[in-house]
């Protein structure tokens, strides 16, 4: 399953926010997406599931315009999974998974057990069991993005879209919930996820797209950026790159 | 899993009380009947001979039972209008008149009382009024740039306020010896004047509002997500937010029209049934009608035996709703800080 953006060009009333990217995103790569705030990143993020509306023959998935297709069809190709979720009337765990069926079912279809049991597999599979029985409102963030990627693979949609998942974590809950999507991406999935934080996509990302001012500026492996001024420019103070002795990379701002 | 049990066995719990509730609730009033009688005279009803006299027969079948019926079916459909504009709204402090239907059916049936028309017109202009006044709501609604769910709710303000002005403007040309008495009694919601014929009006619109809205329970669950994570996930929220609005205003419309304004019930009872059973619409929704029905049936009860002089149901929901309202917002408070 490949995304494909194409020249895309989008405006808030007369504000051009989005100025022609290009991007494609393939099976089992995981592209972090990088720049300042008002680069357009969540903007690019709201497009492609077609919260917002993109020119018709800019979006595509598999040859296929985002933007004619059913909320359904496009909900088995591609799962959005937000910043936060906060339902007014908070679900229980199995429940909340057991949402991601939701495209498979005709409009008066309850999920029934060949889903529930599915809801027990993919729990097994994130290793979330310990929270299975548990509600919504009593997990830790971390564990919040965990349900909601749970979500999206009872959704069977070969692309995730995670806005800024990382967002309100910890540290650690940082590298657990990218380790998990990294995993998922080793197994196949396409993964783009925004980031505020270059250090995470240095080290948890096949690919590493950089905005600025609407425009993508960097697109290559996150390696790449070693000994080059990209982040620099973006963030608008020196950044430099250094390697660390087991052959990852780190951020130092000068 | 095992939770999944134990919510199933709370609804059945709720639902054999439901019943119960019905049978004494046919045997209270000034003529008594234990629920043995009770279940004998309806026995007897369904063509078995219980050798029950004229009168007990009278008093339930023509007296006693439409008014429970109307209980019944007025109470859960309250509550399970009440729990689905709480859910698409997403807020738990919405009632089933936020959008000014009970206001539109309340004007129809007071226009209707001051031109003097009988009680089946004075049902069925009710009825009108508040589907007249969804369609102006959601079309108004759906071409204001804004959020769908807030432009509904700001929308539904203005036309509630526009017909409670039209009901104030009747009840200030009614005459006040005869009309407006009665224009104000029956806004205060009684089930004193329901008999069958009433009932037969509301009774297939109210019952295939109820299978719509239980069939599309786990899509309302959905609703409560916000709008974009509920798109990603497949839904289409406008057409079933229409469905559901449709529906729900169905059964308000249906209640003003043959009851009069009873408030708090499609407030409280979802509260107390997402507190007993679960936030989950499929199991909450027919936890949320049995609780309804049963609790506005006793309070029917408690309306027709209390005083010699019958109290307006919908006082008696008031007295006991807002206090519940303020220990509600207490919670909410709490919960936020």
């Amino acid at each position: 399953m490949t995304l494909e953006i194409r020249d895309l060009h989008f405006s808030y009333r007369n504000n051009e926010v989005l100025k022609g990217l290009n991007l494609t995103v393939s099976d089992g790569e995981m592209v972090s997406l990088l720049g300042r705030n008002g680069a357009g990143k969540t903007t690019l993020m709201r497009l492609i599931p077609g919260f917002l509306k993109a020119p018709e023959q800019s979006i595509l998935i598999d040859g296929k315009p985002v933007l004619q297709m059913s909320l359904r069809e496009r909900a088995s190709y591609m799962a959005y999974i937000p910043q936060i979720t906060r339902s007014v009337f908070p679900y229980s765990v199995r429940t909340s998974i057991l949402m991601g069926c939701s495209n498979r079912l005709s409009l008066l279809q309850n999920p029934g057990r060949r889903e529930e049991q599915r809801v027990e597999e993919v729990i097994d599979l994130l290793n979330i069991r310990a929270i299975a029985d548990r509600n919504m409102e009593t997990i830790s963030g971390g564990e919040r993005q965990l349900v909601l990627i749970a979500r999206a693979l009872m959704q069977d949609a070969r692309l995730l879209i995670l806005d800024e998942p990382t967002s309100f974590l910890d540290y650690g809950n940082q590298l657990l919930v990218l380790e998990r999507v990294q995993e998922l991406a080793g197994q196949g999935y396409s993964c783009i996820y925004s980031t505020h934080n270059p250090d995470l996509a240095l080290s948890h990302s096949t690919r590493a797209v950089v905005m600025k001012d609407g425009v993508i500026v960097f697109d290559d492996k996150p390696a790449s950026l070693f000994g080059t001024d990209v982040l620099s420019n973006v963030y608008g103070r020196k950044i430099e790159i250094a390697r660390t002795e087991n052959g990852g990379m780190v951020c130092i701002p000068q | 899993m095992v939770s999944g049990r134990q919510e199933r066995i709370k609804v059945l719990v709720l639902g054999i009380t439901c019943a119960l509730m019905a049978v004494v609730a046919l045997g209270v009033g000034r003529y008594y009947l234990s629920p043995v009688s009770i279940v004998r005279v309806l026995l007897q009803a369904c063509g078995l001979n219980m050798g029950m006299e004229k009168n007990p027969m009278a008093v339930v079948m023509h007296i006693r039972l439409p008014r429970i019926l109307a209980s019944m079916l007025l109470g859960a459909g309250l509550a399970l209008s009440g729990q689905t504009f709480q859910m698409i709204f997403r807020n738990p402090l919405v009632s089933p008149d936020v959008l000014g239907t009970s206001s539109a059916a309340s004007f129809g049936a007071s226009l209707s009382l001051l031109l003097g028309l009988s009680s089946v017109l004075v049902s069925i202009n009710a009825f009108i009024c508040g589907l007249i006044a969804l369609a102006i709501i959601y079309t108004v609604a759906t071409r204001v740039r804004r959020e769908q769910t807030l432009s509904l709710i700001l929308v539904g303000m203005v036309v509630s306020s526009l017909f409670s002005s039209g009901t104030s403007f009747v009840k200030l040309v009614s005459d006040p010896n005869n009309v407006l008495p009665a224009i104000t009694y029956f806004l205060m919601g009684s089930l004193s004047g329901v008999g069958f014929e009433e009932l037969s009006l509301i009774a297939v619109p109210l019952l295939v509002s109820f299978v719509v809205l239980v069939a599309l329970s786990w899509k309302i669950n959905l609703l409560s997500l916000s709008e974009d994570e509920a798109r990603s996930l497949g839904v289409n929220t406008r057409l079933i937010r229409l469905i559901a609005i449709v529906c729900a205003t169905i059964i308000t419309a249906s209640s003003v029209a043959i009851a009069g304004n009873i408030g708090w019930v499609g407030l409280i009872v979802p509260h107390i049934s997402r507190m007993l059973v679960s936030n989950d619409a499929r199991k909450s929704f027919p936890s949320s009608m049995f609780i309804g029905a049963t609790l506005l049936t006793l309070v029917d009860c408690v309306s027709r035996t209390a005083s010699t002089v019958e109290i307006p149901i919908g006082i008696l929901t008031s007295f006991i709703g807002a206090p519940f309202f303020l220990f509600l917002l207490f919670k909410e408070v709490r919960h936020d800080s």
